[in-house]
């Protein structure tokens, strides 16, 4: 089977390839995520308690504070932030906080990622020409 | 995207490395979404200065320093969010001796860039007031939302983009500064009816959690009238569970003096209702305690408004807060000067209240109110303070926020649950 590849924008240009951590929650990277952990903390998300350290973090969206961008670069600088991002729609705060981390975020692809992406997939995303490549298995 | 001489100039580091990395920042942004060109903001509202802590070393904090002492400025109107512990109340904090070295310097430096340390949530109550369709770049998410809304200002999610904002004078031209983005996208008819702050910061919760999906616009309908009080417990409300950057109050809100106007001409796809059940579930899912005894009341988040102050001193004029209860009333510098000149502070620290200006117990995160990461049980009126508090506060060691219990409820429940010592 071929690999599929989804295309969409440039957040944040780099190269990260790994595990994927998948929610259908919309998170807040301030209060809902432990910074000391890696680790979603967003009251009432199915996903509470998973570890997106280390791994490729693809969420259905960001919402509420203005720390998103604080809290993610915060995330790099304490060694537990995702190796990548990918979102449904762009989020101004992600674009900034993960060229604090030097990681990879692309978003508006051409499929819903939370859908065509699975929860333990190994998936290559492409910051710079903006592309998410799901290996098959 | 396309910059002027000037801001080629400003990008090329011809007024220093700080303008350029700013400079080179907001193109990224731009880049990101596509905008053409930056526009000229009406004003920036950073991050508190505690902020510079993270985005420089202390050499690169004392060159900034020497580099605004020289002439480096905000070349926008610039206020602040929160970020400073009230300094006349230094007992209710618990904040240290180098704590407080540390965030004066960094006042400093805020203070000669230009940036008004107003270390506030709601900027729009103390001078940073903008006109209709002016483009802003704000952080704090509802300030934002009643920049967009209330306003009709044109400003998008912000972090440190503002304070690069600040010193540029520039956001560059998407999202929100574009028409197309501030469509309503969905429609919330309400049918409950409102009676108080806490009723509003209510449904402000429940509209959130319809549009918690990035660039959703939800439009309100069935809202007879709002105060400005009500609006801001909207917008507290609505920025914590929402991924909406604006939303529209038909016959209330600028953009939005008919539901056509609102949606631009297209028709609704669909409607959602808020019904009195939908209002009573709203408060449930806000209030985790159990257990009656109440260990803090916190009042004004957002800042409350002088108007909030008067209020709340009027309840507890010659009443006693119960033994061991810990009582803020939160607002802006300015207006704690405000309320003390008319005897509000006086009346509330009487009853064992406290007046507390520039903070949030957030900040305790931070390390300037040890107590937050210790478990506790909070009363607010604040949809967006159990929120965030529900995630936050209490010992950090097991799962953050689960260590803290809220009731919420309106003010006079909470005023009474502080007299009382229970809810």
């Amino acid at each position: 089977m071929k690999n599929l590849i989804l295309k969409g924008k440039t957040g944040n240009k780099g190269y990260a390839e790994g595990e994927a951590l998948v929610t259908k929650d919309s998170i807040c990277f301030f209060g809902g995520i432990n910074p000391e952990t890696g680790t979603i903390t967003e009251i009432r998300s199915k996903d509470k308690g998973k570890s997106f350290k280390g791994k490729i973090f693809v969420i259905e969206s960001t919402k509420g504070s203005s720390g998103v961008w604080a809290w993610l670069s915060l995330l790099g600088r304490l060694g537990n932030a995702p190796k990548a991002i990918v979102m449904t729609r762009g989020d101004p705060l992600v674009v900034g906080g993960s060229i604090d981390d030097n990681i990879p975020y692309v978003f508006d692809l051409d499929r819903n990622p939370t859908e065509a992406i699975k929860t333990g997939d190994h998936v290559k995303v492409n910051g710079n020409k903006g592309t998410v490549e799901i290996i098959s298995k | 995207m396309y910059l002027d001489k000037n801001e080629e100039r400003m990008l090329a580091g011809e007024y220093g490395r700080e303008i350029s990395k700013a400079m080179e920042m907001l193109v990224k942004i731009g880049d990101a979404f596509d905008a053409k060109r930056m526009v000229n903001i009406h004003s920036a509202h950073p991050y508190g200065p505690g902020v510079l802590d993270w985005v420089y070393n202390e050499e690169e904090q004392e060159q900034l320093l020497k580099r605004a002492r020289e002439g480096l400025k905000v070349s926008a109107f610039s206020t602040c969010h929160v970020g400073l512990p009230d300094f006349e109340e230094r007992e209710e904090q618990g904040y240290s001796d180098e704590y407080e070295k540390k965030i004066l310097r960094l006042m400093e430096i805020y203070n000669e860039l230009g940036i008004a340390l107003t270390s506030t949530c709601a900027p729009y109550l103390v001078g940073n007031v903008v006109p209709k369709g002016q483009p802003i770049a704000w952080t704090e998410s509802s300030a934002w939302i009643w920049a967009n809304s209330v306003f009709g200002a044109r400003g998008n999610r912000e972090g440190m983009g503002s304070y690069f904002s600040a010193l540029t004078g520039k956001t560059p031209e998407f999202g929100m500064q574009l028409d197309e983005n501030r469509k309503a996208t969905l429609l919330v008819d309400v049918k409950a009816s409102l009676k108080s702050v806490s009723d509003f910061g209510a449904l402000g919760y429940f509209t959130g959690r319809q549009a918690d999906k990035l660039w959703e616009v939800p439009a309100l309908t069935g809202i007879k009238s709002a105060t400005t009080e009500d609006l801001k417990q909207f917008c507290g409300g609505t920025s914590s569970s929402g991924a909406n950057a604006m939303f529209h109050m038909v016959g209330i809100t600028p953009e939005a003096p008919t539901l056509e106007a609102a949606f631009q001409g297209d028709k609704p796809k669909e409607k959602i209702t808020f019904t009195e059940e939908d209002l009573k579930k709203e408060y449930e899912l806000l209030s985790t305690a159990e257990d009656d005894d109440v260990d803090m009341v916190l009042l004004g988040c957002p800042h409350a408004t002088l108007k909030e102050v008067g209020e709340i001193a009027s309840m507890l004029r010659g009443k006693k807060v119960h033994e061991g209860v810990r009582l803020w009333v939160q607002c802006a510098e300015p207006t704690k000067i405000m309320a003390k000149k008319l005897g509000y502070t006086d009346v509330i620290r009487k009853a064992g209240g406290c007046v507390m200006c520039g903070v949030c117990p957030l900040l305790g995160l931070f390390g300037v109110f040890p107590w937050v990461k210790e478990d506790f049980t909070l009363a607010t009126n604040s949809s967006k303070q159990s929120h965030y508090a529900q995630e936050c506060y209490g010992r950090q060691d097991v799962s953050p926020g689960e260590g803290c219990k809220i009731w919420f409820g309106t003010t006079e429940k909470c005023i009474s649950a502080a007299l009382k010592g229970e809810w």
